[in-house]
Protein backbone atom coordinates (compact mmCIF):
# COMPACT_ATOMS: atom_id res chain seq x y z
CA UNK A 1 0.00 0.00 0.00
CA UNK A 2 2.78 2.34 0.72
CA UNK A 3 4.46 2.29 -2.62
CA UNK A 4 1.49 2.99 -4.24
CA UNK A 5 0.97 5.94 -1.79
CA UNK A 6 3.91 8.24 -2.93
CA UNK A 7 3.92 8.11 -6.56
CA UNK A 8 0.34 9.01 -6.44
CA UNK A 9 0.79 11.82 -3.85
CA UNK A 10 4.08 13.21 -5.71
CA UNK A 11 1.93 13.12 -8.72
CA UNK A 12 -1.00 14.73 -7.29
CA UNK A 13 0.83 17.71 -5.77
CA UNK A 14 2.77 18.22 -9.17
CA UNK A 15 -0.48 18.37 -10.95
CA UNK A 16 -1.99 20.50 -7.91
CA UNK A 17 0.92 23.26 -8.63
CA UNK A 18 0.42 23.57 -12.05
CA UNK A 19 -3.37 23.61 -12.19
CA UNK A 20 -2.56 26.58 -9.18
CA UNK A 21 0.15 28.05 -11.53
CA UNK A 22 -2.24 27.85 -14.31
CA UNK A 23 -4.68 29.61 -12.83
CA UNK A 24 -2.85 32.49 -11.16
CA UNK A 25 -1.64 33.35 -14.84
CA UNK A 26 -5.14 32.99 -16.41
CA UNK A 27 -5.74 35.72 -13.97
CA UNK A 28 -2.98 38.08 -14.75
CA UNK A 29 -4.06 39.99 -17.47
CA UNK A 30 -2.12 40.54 -20.58
CA UNK A 31 -0.57 44.25 -21.03
CA UNK A 32 -2.25 45.34 -23.85
CA UNK A 33 -0.10 46.28 -25.95
CA UNK A 34 1.18 43.05 -26.41
CA UNK A 35 -2.09 41.28 -27.03
CA UNK A 36 -1.29 40.99 -31.05
CA UNK A 37 2.22 40.24 -30.70
CA UNK A 38 0.65 37.78 -28.23
CA UNK A 39 -1.11 36.18 -31.48
CA UNK A 40 1.30 36.37 -33.98
CA UNK A 41 3.92 34.45 -32.41
CA UNK A 42 1.15 31.50 -31.18
CA UNK A 43 1.22 31.50 -34.97
CA UNK A 44 4.47 31.57 -36.17
CA UNK A 45 5.19 28.47 -33.79
CA UNK A 46 4.73 25.06 -35.70
CA UNK A 47 1.43 25.57 -37.08
CA UNK A 48 0.27 25.85 -33.94
CA UNK A 49 -4.01 24.93 -32.89
CA UNK A 50 -4.69 28.09 -30.89
CA UNK A 51 -3.76 30.60 -33.50
CA UNK A 52 -6.49 33.31 -33.84
CA UNK A 53 -4.22 36.19 -35.54
CA UNK A 54 -5.81 37.38 -38.71
CA UNK A 55 -3.51 39.84 -39.93
CA UNK A 56 -1.34 40.16 -43.26
CA UNK A 57 1.31 37.80 -44.09
CA UNK B 1 -17.54 12.79 -43.08
CA UNK B 2 -17.87 9.19 -43.18
CA UNK B 3 -15.60 6.63 -41.01
CA UNK B 4 -13.49 5.36 -43.34
CA UNK B 5 -12.85 8.80 -44.81
CA UNK B 6 -12.14 9.66 -41.31
CA UNK B 7 -9.52 6.80 -41.07
CA UNK B 8 -8.14 7.67 -44.17
CA UNK B 9 -7.30 11.32 -43.99
CA UNK B 10 -4.01 11.13 -41.79
CA UNK B 11 -2.26 8.97 -45.26
CA UNK B 12 -2.06 11.72 -47.67
CA UNK B 13 -5.01 14.31 -47.23
CA UNK B 14 -4.02 15.78 -43.67
CA UNK B 15 -0.86 13.86 -43.32
CA UNK B 16 0.95 15.01 -40.27
CA UNK B 17 4.58 15.16 -41.29
CA UNK B 18 4.34 15.81 -45.38
CA UNK B 19 1.06 18.30 -44.70
CA UNK B 20 0.96 19.87 -41.69
CA UNK B 21 4.83 19.45 -40.90
CA UNK B 22 4.24 18.10 -36.73
CA UNK B 23 6.28 15.93 -34.95
CA UNK B 24 9.22 16.90 -36.83
CA UNK B 25 11.61 16.33 -33.99
CA UNK B 26 11.16 12.57 -33.87
CA UNK B 27 10.98 12.14 -37.89
CA UNK B 28 14.29 13.59 -38.46
CA UNK B 29 16.05 11.47 -34.98
CA UNK B 30 14.63 8.15 -35.19
CA UNK B 31 14.59 7.62 -39.18
CA UNK B 32 18.07 6.31 -39.65
CA UNK B 33 16.61 2.88 -39.84
CA UNK B 34 13.52 1.04 -40.97
CA UNK B 35 12.63 -0.44 -37.71
CA UNK B 36 13.21 2.18 -35.74
CA UNK B 37 11.08 4.59 -37.56
CA UNK B 38 8.28 1.49 -37.66
CA UNK B 39 8.52 1.34 -33.59
CA UNK B 40 8.01 4.96 -33.24
CA UNK B 41 5.26 5.05 -35.15
CA UNK B 42 3.41 2.03 -33.39
CA UNK B 43 4.06 3.65 -30.26
CA UNK B 44 2.54 7.19 -31.54
CA UNK B 45 -0.43 5.21 -32.48
CA UNK B 46 -0.96 3.62 -29.36
CA UNK B 47 -0.30 6.72 -27.32
CA UNK B 48 -2.25 8.83 -29.44
CA UNK B 49 -5.15 5.93 -29.59
CA UNK B 50 -5.28 5.61 -25.84
CA UNK B 51 -5.12 9.76 -24.98
CA UNK B 52 -7.95 10.26 -28.06
CA UNK B 53 -10.21 7.72 -26.26
CA UNK B 54 -9.42 8.79 -22.93
CA UNK B 55 -9.98 12.83 -23.55
CA UNK B 56 -12.78 12.20 -25.65
CA UNK B 57 -15.15 9.98 -22.49
CA UNK B 58 -13.83 12.88 -20.14
CA UNK B 59 -14.33 15.45 -21.98
CA UNK B 60 -17.68 17.07 -20.18
CA UNK B 61 -15.97 16.57 -16.93
CA UNK B 62 -13.20 18.86 -17.10
CA UNK B 63 -13.57 22.26 -16.73
CA UNK B 64 -12.23 25.07 -19.46
CA UNK B 65 -9.74 26.42 -17.69
CA UNK B 66 -8.08 23.05 -17.03
CA UNK B 67 -8.36 21.41 -20.52
CA UNK B 68 -4.64 21.77 -21.40
CA UNK B 69 -3.29 20.44 -18.04
CA UNK B 70 -5.46 17.49 -17.87
CA UNK B 71 -4.84 16.52 -21.66
CA UNK B 72 -0.94 16.79 -20.45
CA UNK B 73 -1.37 14.44 -17.64
CA UNK B 74 -3.39 11.51 -19.86
CA UNK B 75 -0.97 12.07 -22.29
CA UNK B 76 1.81 11.41 -19.85
CA UNK B 77 0.49 8.87 -18.50
CA UNK B 78 0.07 7.00 -21.77
CA UNK B 79 3.54 7.63 -22.44
CA UNK B 80 4.66 6.04 -19.27
CA UNK B 81 3.03 3.14 -20.16
CA UNK B 82 4.14 2.80 -23.58
CA UNK B 83 7.85 3.10 -22.22
CA UNK B 84 7.61 0.65 -19.76
CA UNK B 85 6.13 -1.81 -22.27
CA UNK B 86 9.34 -0.94 -24.68
CA UNK B 87 11.57 -1.54 -21.60
CA UNK B 88 9.68 -5.15 -21.32
CA UNK B 89 9.21 -6.37 -24.91
CA UNK B 90 11.87 -4.77 -27.03
CA UNK B 91 14.71 -2.91 -25.31
CA UNK B 92 16.81 -2.46 -27.95
CA UNK B 93 14.23 -0.18 -29.36
CA UNK B 94 14.05 1.34 -25.89
CA UNK B 95 17.69 2.34 -26.28
CA UNK B 96 18.01 2.89 -29.91
CA UNK B 97 14.90 5.58 -29.14
CA UNK B 98 16.84 7.03 -26.24
CA UNK B 99 14.97 10.35 -25.23
CA UNK B 100 12.81 10.27 -27.76
CA UNK B 101 10.50 7.53 -26.05
CA UNK B 102 9.33 10.19 -22.91
CA UNK B 103 9.73 13.01 -25.55
CA UNK B 104 6.36 11.67 -27.24
CA UNK B 105 4.53 13.51 -24.57
CA UNK B 106 5.71 17.00 -25.89
CA UNK B 107 4.59 15.87 -29.63
CA UNK B 108 2.24 18.74 -31.07
CA UNK B 109 0.03 16.13 -33.17
CA UNK B 110 -1.10 14.33 -30.22
CA UNK B 111 -2.02 17.60 -27.64
CA UNK B 112 -3.40 18.81 -31.24
CA UNK B 113 -5.77 16.07 -32.20
CA UNK B 114 -6.71 15.94 -28.05
CA UNK B 115 -7.66 19.58 -28.66
CA UNK B 116 -8.75 19.62 -32.29
CA UNK B 117 -10.60 16.92 -32.47
CA UNK B 118 -10.76 14.13 -29.50
CA UNK B 119 -12.19 17.35 -27.28
CA UNK B 120 -15.32 17.50 -30.03
CA UNK B 121 -15.79 14.19 -31.06
CA UNK B 122 -17.39 10.88 -29.31
CA UNK B 123 -15.52 8.03 -28.49
CA UNK B 124 -15.48 6.28 -31.56
CA UNK B 125 -14.80 8.60 -33.99
CA UNK B 126 -11.82 9.86 -31.49
CA UNK B 127 -10.59 6.47 -31.72
CA UNK B 128 -10.74 6.45 -35.11
CA UNK B 129 -9.26 9.67 -35.71
CA UNK B 130 -6.30 8.30 -33.65
CA UNK B 131 -5.23 5.02 -34.74
CA UNK B 132 -5.88 6.88 -38.90
CA UNK B 133 -3.87 9.72 -37.84
CA UNK B 134 -1.29 7.62 -36.35
CA UNK B 135 -0.65 5.29 -39.00
CA UNK B 136 -0.50 8.11 -40.92
CA UNK B 137 2.47 9.42 -39.20
CA UNK B 138 3.88 6.00 -38.96
CA UNK B 139 3.48 5.79 -42.58
CA UNK B 140 5.49 9.23 -43.23
CA UNK B 141 8.24 7.71 -40.50
CA UNK B 142 8.55 4.55 -42.47
CA UNK B 143 9.12 6.30 -45.53
CA UNK B 144 11.65 8.45 -44.20
CA UNK B 145 13.12 5.30 -42.46
CA UNK B 146 13.46 2.85 -45.69
CA UNK B 147 14.99 6.25 -48.01
CA UNK B 148 17.61 6.72 -45.31
CA UNK B 149 18.59 2.96 -44.68
CA UNK B 150 18.57 2.28 -48.43
CA UNK B 151 20.67 4.71 -49.32
CA UNK B 152 23.01 4.32 -46.29
CA UNK B 153 23.67 0.80 -46.63
CA UNK B 154 22.21 -0.61 -49.50
CA UNK B 155 19.40 -2.85 -48.14
CA UNK B 156 16.62 -3.23 -45.24
CA UNK B 157 17.33 -4.80 -42.47
CA UNK B 158 14.50 -6.56 -40.12
CA UNK B 159 14.84 -8.08 -36.67
CA UNK B 160 17.79 -5.62 -35.17
CA UNK B 161 15.96 -3.81 -32.80
CA UNK B 162 11.96 -4.93 -33.37
CA UNK B 163 12.86 -9.09 -32.29
CA UNK B 164 9.50 -10.44 -32.87
CA UNK B 165 8.90 -13.17 -35.67
CA UNK B 166 12.70 -13.89 -36.30
CA UNK B 167 15.61 -15.33 -34.48
CA UNK B 168 18.28 -13.74 -35.87
CA UNK B 169 18.41 -10.25 -37.89
CA UNK B 170 18.12 -11.15 -41.53
CA UNK B 171 17.79 -8.65 -44.85
CA UNK B 172 14.69 -7.81 -45.85
CA UNK B 173 15.67 -6.43 -49.15
CA UNK B 174 19.62 -6.35 -50.44
CA UNK B 175 20.79 -5.30 -53.91
CA UNK B 176 23.57 -7.29 -52.83
CA UNK B 177 22.43 -10.58 -55.04
CA UNK B 178 21.80 -8.68 -57.87
CA UNK B 179 25.53 -7.06 -57.97
CA UNK B 180 26.78 -10.61 -57.52
CA UNK B 181 25.23 -12.33 -60.28
CA UNK B 182 28.30 -10.04 -62.08
CA UNK B 183 30.70 -10.44 -59.44
CA UNK B 184 31.46 -12.26 -56.36
CA UNK B 185 32.60 -10.94 -52.72
CA UNK B 186 30.78 -7.69 -53.27
CA UNK B 187 29.01 -6.22 -50.26
CA UNK B 188 27.24 -3.03 -50.98
CA UNK B 189 27.25 -1.81 -47.30
CA UNK B 190 30.88 -0.96 -47.69
CA UNK B 191 29.67 1.36 -50.72
CA UNK B 192 26.52 3.28 -48.64
CA UNK B 193 26.06 6.64 -48.48
CA UNK B 194 27.09 6.77 -45.10
CA UNK B 195 25.92 10.06 -44.63
CA UNK B 196 22.35 9.54 -44.59
CA UNK B 197 22.34 7.59 -41.01
CA UNK B 198 24.23 10.27 -39.41
CA UNK B 199 22.60 13.69 -38.87
CA UNK B 200 22.78 15.70 -41.44
CA UNK B 201 21.60 13.00 -43.92
CA UNK B 202 18.37 13.23 -41.98
CA UNK B 203 17.60 16.54 -42.98
CA UNK B 204 18.56 16.25 -46.41
CA UNK B 205 16.47 13.44 -46.88
CA UNK B 206 13.61 15.02 -45.25
CA UNK B 207 13.91 17.90 -47.28
CA UNK B 208 13.91 15.57 -50.10
CA UNK B 209 11.15 14.34 -49.88
CA UNK B 210 9.12 16.98 -48.88
CA UNK B 211 10.25 18.26 -52.35
CA UNK B 212 8.95 15.71 -54.19
CA UNK B 213 5.78 16.33 -52.34
CA UNK B 214 5.68 19.75 -52.79
CA UNK B 215 6.53 19.14 -56.43
CA UNK B 216 4.07 16.85 -56.80
CA UNK B 217 1.34 19.28 -55.63
CA UNK B 218 2.47 22.36 -57.26
CA UNK B 219 1.88 20.34 -60.41
CA UNK B 220 -1.59 19.37 -59.18
CA UNK B 221 -2.51 23.10 -58.54
CA UNK B 222 -0.95 24.13 -61.69
CA UNK B 223 -3.36 21.45 -63.82
CA UNK B 224 -6.16 22.56 -61.69
CA UNK B 225 -5.65 26.30 -62.69
CA UNK B 226 -5.70 25.47 -66.18
CA UNK B 227 -8.22 23.87 -65.99
CA UNK B 228 -10.14 26.19 -64.69
CA UNK B 229 -8.86 28.41 -67.07
CA UNK B 230 -10.05 26.46 -69.75
CA UNK B 231 -13.24 26.33 -68.46
CA UNK B 232 -13.51 30.00 -68.27
CA UNK B 233 -12.27 30.60 -71.40
CA UNK B 234 -14.94 27.90 -72.64
CA UNK B 235 -17.68 29.60 -70.69
CA UNK B 236 -16.69 33.25 -72.71
CA UNK B 237 -16.64 31.49 -75.96
CA UNK B 238 -19.85 30.18 -75.29
CA UNK B 239 -21.09 33.28 -73.89
CA UNK B 240 -19.73 35.26 -77.21
CA UNK B 241 -21.59 32.90 -79.58
CA UNK B 242 -24.84 33.29 -78.15
CA UNK B 243 -24.33 36.88 -78.17
CA UNK B 244 -23.59 36.65 -81.60
CA UNK B 245 -26.08 34.69 -82.27
CA UNK B 246 -28.69 36.76 -80.29
CA UNK B 247 -27.26 40.10 -82.34
CA UNK B 248 -27.40 38.37 -85.51
CA UNK B 249 -31.11 37.54 -84.86
CA UNK B 250 -31.89 40.34 -83.59
CA UNK B 251 -30.73 41.91 -86.71
CA UNK B 252 -32.66 39.22 -88.87
CA UNK B 253 -35.23 40.64 -87.01
CA UNK B 254 -34.71 44.39 -87.58
CA UNK B 255 -34.72 43.09 -91.05
CA UNK B 256 -37.70 41.56 -91.32
CA UNK B 257 -39.17 44.36 -89.51
CA UNK B 258 -38.66 46.49 -92.57
CA UNK C 1 32.73 21.48 -9.76
CA UNK C 2 35.38 23.31 -11.47
CA UNK C 3 36.08 25.69 -14.56
CA UNK C 4 37.11 22.93 -16.61
CA UNK C 5 33.67 21.29 -16.18
CA UNK C 6 31.58 23.69 -17.09
CA UNK C 7 34.01 24.91 -19.89
CA UNK C 8 33.59 21.45 -21.26
CA UNK C 9 29.90 20.96 -21.10
CA UNK C 10 29.28 24.35 -22.38
CA UNK C 11 31.40 23.78 -25.37
CA UNK C 12 30.31 19.94 -26.17
CA UNK C 13 26.60 20.82 -25.51
CA UNK C 14 26.81 24.18 -27.67
CA UNK C 15 29.34 23.04 -30.74
CA UNK C 16 29.46 19.32 -30.72
CA UNK C 17 26.51 18.23 -29.55
CA UNK C 18 24.09 20.86 -30.92
CA UNK C 19 20.42 20.49 -29.87
CA UNK C 20 19.00 21.38 -33.47
CA UNK C 21 21.50 20.02 -35.86
CA UNK C 22 23.03 16.86 -33.85
CA UNK C 23 20.17 15.89 -31.42
CA UNK C 24 17.02 17.24 -33.67
CA UNK C 25 15.60 18.73 -30.59
CA UNK C 26 13.70 21.91 -31.13
CA UNK C 27 12.66 21.58 -34.57
CA UNK C 28 9.61 22.96 -34.72
CA UNK C 29 10.63 26.65 -33.45
CA UNK C 30 13.94 26.41 -35.65
CA UNK C 31 11.47 25.90 -38.75
CA UNK C 32 8.84 28.39 -37.45
CA UNK C 33 10.13 31.28 -35.54
CA UNK C 34 13.75 32.03 -37.44
CA UNK C 35 12.13 34.03 -40.11
CA UNK C 36 12.90 37.33 -38.18
CA UNK C 37 16.33 37.91 -36.28
CA UNK C 38 14.46 39.56 -33.89
CA UNK C 39 12.06 37.11 -32.58
CA UNK C 40 14.70 34.68 -33.05
CA UNK C 41 16.49 36.27 -30.37
CA UNK C 42 13.35 36.61 -27.81
CA UNK C 43 12.83 32.81 -28.63
CA UNK C 44 15.93 31.47 -28.03
CA UNK C 45 16.82 33.88 -25.02
CA UNK C 46 13.14 32.40 -23.14
CA UNK C 47 14.06 29.39 -24.15
CA UNK C 48 17.60 29.21 -22.46
CA UNK C 49 16.23 31.10 -19.18
CA UNK C 50 13.48 28.46 -18.66
CA UNK C 51 16.20 25.26 -20.32
CA UNK C 52 18.55 26.54 -17.05
CA UNK C 53 15.66 27.00 -14.63
CA UNK C 54 14.01 23.43 -15.57
CA UNK C 55 17.30 21.33 -15.55
CA UNK C 56 17.95 22.03 -12.44
CA UNK C 57 14.71 21.75 -10.57
CA UNK C 58 14.13 18.68 -12.81
CA UNK C 59 17.52 17.04 -11.55
CA UNK C 60 16.92 18.14 -7.98
CA UNK C 61 13.54 16.71 -8.22
CA UNK C 62 15.11 13.81 -9.57
CA UNK C 63 17.69 13.24 -7.10
CA UNK C 64 15.92 14.31 -3.73
CA UNK C 65 12.06 12.53 -4.28
CA UNK C 66 12.19 10.93 -7.30
CA UNK C 67 15.18 8.33 -6.19
CA UNK C 68 15.09 8.08 -2.67
CA UNK C 69 11.39 6.90 -2.82
CA UNK C 70 12.00 4.46 -5.00
CA UNK C 71 9.77 6.21 -7.73
CA UNK C 72 12.11 6.87 -11.10
CA UNK C 73 9.22 5.49 -13.05
CA UNK C 74 6.77 8.35 -13.35
CA UNK C 75 9.88 10.89 -13.76
CA UNK C 76 8.10 11.73 -17.36
CA UNK C 77 5.06 12.81 -16.14
CA UNK C 78 6.63 14.51 -13.30
CA UNK C 79 9.24 16.19 -15.87
CA UNK C 80 6.72 17.62 -17.83
CA UNK C 81 4.53 19.10 -14.95
CA UNK C 82 7.64 20.94 -13.64
CA UNK C 83 8.41 22.33 -16.62
CA UNK C 84 4.69 23.04 -17.96
CA UNK C 85 4.26 24.77 -14.18
CA UNK C 86 7.33 26.39 -14.31
CA UNK C 87 6.85 28.47 -17.64
CA UNK C 88 3.40 29.23 -16.28
CA UNK C 89 4.36 30.67 -13.64
CA UNK C 90 7.72 32.21 -14.62
CA UNK C 91 5.12 33.61 -17.61
CA UNK C 92 2.99 35.18 -14.73
CA UNK C 93 5.70 36.58 -12.66
CA UNK C 94 6.90 38.66 -15.89
CA UNK C 95 3.62 39.56 -17.08
CA UNK C 96 3.34 41.02 -13.95
CA UNK C 97 6.36 43.23 -13.00
CA UNK C 98 8.00 43.96 -16.42
CA UNK C 99 6.09 44.77 -19.65
CA UNK C 100 9.22 45.26 -21.49
CA UNK C 101 10.82 42.15 -20.40
CA UNK C 102 7.22 40.38 -21.62
CA UNK C 103 7.18 42.07 -24.61
CA UNK C 104 10.20 40.84 -25.62
CA UNK C 105 10.64 37.90 -24.16
CA UNK C 106 7.18 36.38 -22.22
CA UNK C 107 5.19 36.03 -25.76
CA UNK C 108 7.14 33.54 -26.39
CA UNK C 109 6.96 31.42 -22.87
CA UNK C 110 3.32 29.80 -23.38
CA UNK C 111 4.66 28.02 -26.85
CA UNK C 112 7.98 26.91 -24.57
CA UNK C 113 6.11 23.63 -22.88
CA UNK C 114 5.17 21.81 -25.92
CA UNK C 115 9.03 22.27 -27.20
CA UNK C 116 10.78 19.06 -26.99
CA UNK C 117 14.44 21.03 -26.22
CA UNK C 118 13.34 21.65 -22.94
CA UNK C 119 12.01 17.94 -21.95
CA UNK C 120 15.07 16.83 -23.90
CA UNK C 121 17.55 18.51 -22.06
CA UNK C 122 15.91 17.74 -18.48
CA UNK C 123 15.33 13.77 -19.60
CA UNK C 124 19.50 13.80 -21.40
CA UNK C 125 20.33 15.33 -17.95
CA UNK C 126 18.79 11.72 -15.96
CA UNK C 127 20.32 9.60 -18.33
CA UNK C 128 23.64 11.13 -19.09
CA UNK C 129 24.86 12.73 -16.09
CA UNK C 130 22.84 11.55 -12.74
CA UNK C 131 24.49 8.45 -11.47
CA UNK C 132 23.52 6.79 -7.99
CA UNK C 133 26.85 8.27 -6.09
CA UNK C 134 27.23 11.43 -7.98
CA UNK C 135 26.83 13.97 -5.35
CA UNK C 136 24.32 16.56 -5.48
CA UNK C 137 25.99 19.24 -5.72
CA UNK C 138 28.64 17.94 -8.15
CA UNK C 139 25.87 16.54 -10.31
CA UNK C 140 23.75 19.78 -10.16
CA UNK C 141 26.32 21.61 -11.41
CA UNK C 142 26.97 19.86 -14.73
CA UNK C 143 23.61 19.07 -15.15
CA UNK C 144 23.52 23.52 -15.05
CA UNK C 145 26.12 23.74 -17.13
CA UNK C 146 25.10 21.53 -19.78
CA UNK C 147 21.44 23.37 -19.83
CA UNK C 148 23.62 26.48 -20.24
CA UNK C 149 25.59 24.81 -23.32
CA UNK C 150 22.63 23.50 -24.81
CA UNK C 151 20.63 26.97 -24.67
CA UNK C 152 23.41 29.01 -26.05
CA UNK C 153 23.59 25.75 -28.76
CA UNK C 154 19.80 26.79 -29.49
CA UNK C 155 20.02 30.56 -29.87
CA UNK C 156 23.73 30.49 -32.05
CA UNK C 157 21.49 27.78 -34.36
CA UNK C 158 18.37 29.74 -34.35
CA UNK C 159 20.09 33.15 -35.13
CA UNK C 160 21.84 31.86 -37.47
CA UNK C 161 19.67 30.17 -39.33
CA UNK C 162 17.22 32.98 -39.25
CA UNK C 163 19.75 35.84 -41.31
CA UNK C 164 20.48 33.10 -43.54
CA UNK C 165 16.71 32.87 -44.04
CA UNK C 166 16.59 36.44 -44.99
CA UNK C 167 18.89 35.85 -47.69
CA UNK C 168 17.28 32.61 -48.89
CA UNK C 169 13.85 35.00 -49.10
CA UNK C 170 15.23 36.93 -51.44
CA UNK C 171 17.07 34.31 -53.56
CA UNK C 172 15.39 32.42 -56.64
CA UNK C 173 14.52 28.86 -55.82
CA UNK C 174 12.32 26.39 -57.58
CA UNK C 175 8.89 26.17 -56.63
CA UNK C 176 8.98 22.52 -55.39
CA UNK C 177 11.67 23.44 -52.98
CA UNK C 178 10.14 26.33 -51.71
CA UNK C 179 9.92 26.88 -48.01
CA UNK C 180 10.58 23.90 -45.53
CA UNK C 181 12.48 21.92 -47.80
CA UNK C 182 14.98 24.02 -48.71
CA UNK C 183 15.18 25.19 -44.98
CA UNK C 184 15.93 21.53 -44.12
CA UNK C 185 18.34 20.87 -46.71
CA UNK C 186 20.40 24.12 -45.48
CA UNK C 187 20.55 22.33 -42.42
CA UNK C 188 21.57 19.63 -43.59
CA UNK C 189 24.67 21.53 -45.14
CA UNK C 190 25.04 23.45 -41.39
CA UNK C 191 24.84 20.42 -39.99
CA UNK C 192 27.69 18.69 -42.01
CA UNK C 193 29.71 22.11 -40.94
CA UNK C 194 28.90 21.03 -37.44
CA UNK C 195 30.14 17.24 -38.07
CA UNK C 196 33.47 18.25 -38.26
CA UNK C 197 33.91 20.10 -34.89
CA UNK C 198 33.39 16.75 -33.40
CA UNK C 199 36.74 15.62 -31.87
CA UNK C 200 37.45 19.34 -30.33
CA UNK C 201 37.64 18.01 -26.83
Amino acid sequence: MDNILVPVLVIGSLVFMYILSYMLNKKTPIPEECLEAVDRTKCESCHSFTCTYKGEE
Amino acid sequence: MSKKENFLKGFFKENPIFVFLLGMCPALAVTATFETSLGMGLLVVLVLTGSNIVVSLVKNYIPDQVRTPSYIVIIATFVTVVKMLTFAYAIDLYDALGVFLPLIVVNCLILGRAEAFASKNNVIDSAIDGIGMGLGFTFALVVIGVFREFLATGGIMWGVYLPFFVDAPIHLFTLDWIINLFADGFVIADYGLAVFSLPPGAFIALGIILASFQFKRSRQLKKEEDEKKRFIEEKKKIAMEKKKAKALAAAKLVKAGE
Amino acid sequence: MSFTVFATAIISAMLINNVILMQFLGICPFLGVSKKSSSAIGMSAAVLFVMVIASAVTYTIYDLVLFPFDIPYISTIAFILVIASLVQFVEMVIKKFSKPLYKSLGIYLPLITTNCAILGVSEGNITGIWTETTPYWEGLFTAVSVSIGTGLGFGLIIFAFSSIREKLDGSNVPAAWKGVPISLVVAGIMSLAFLGLAGII
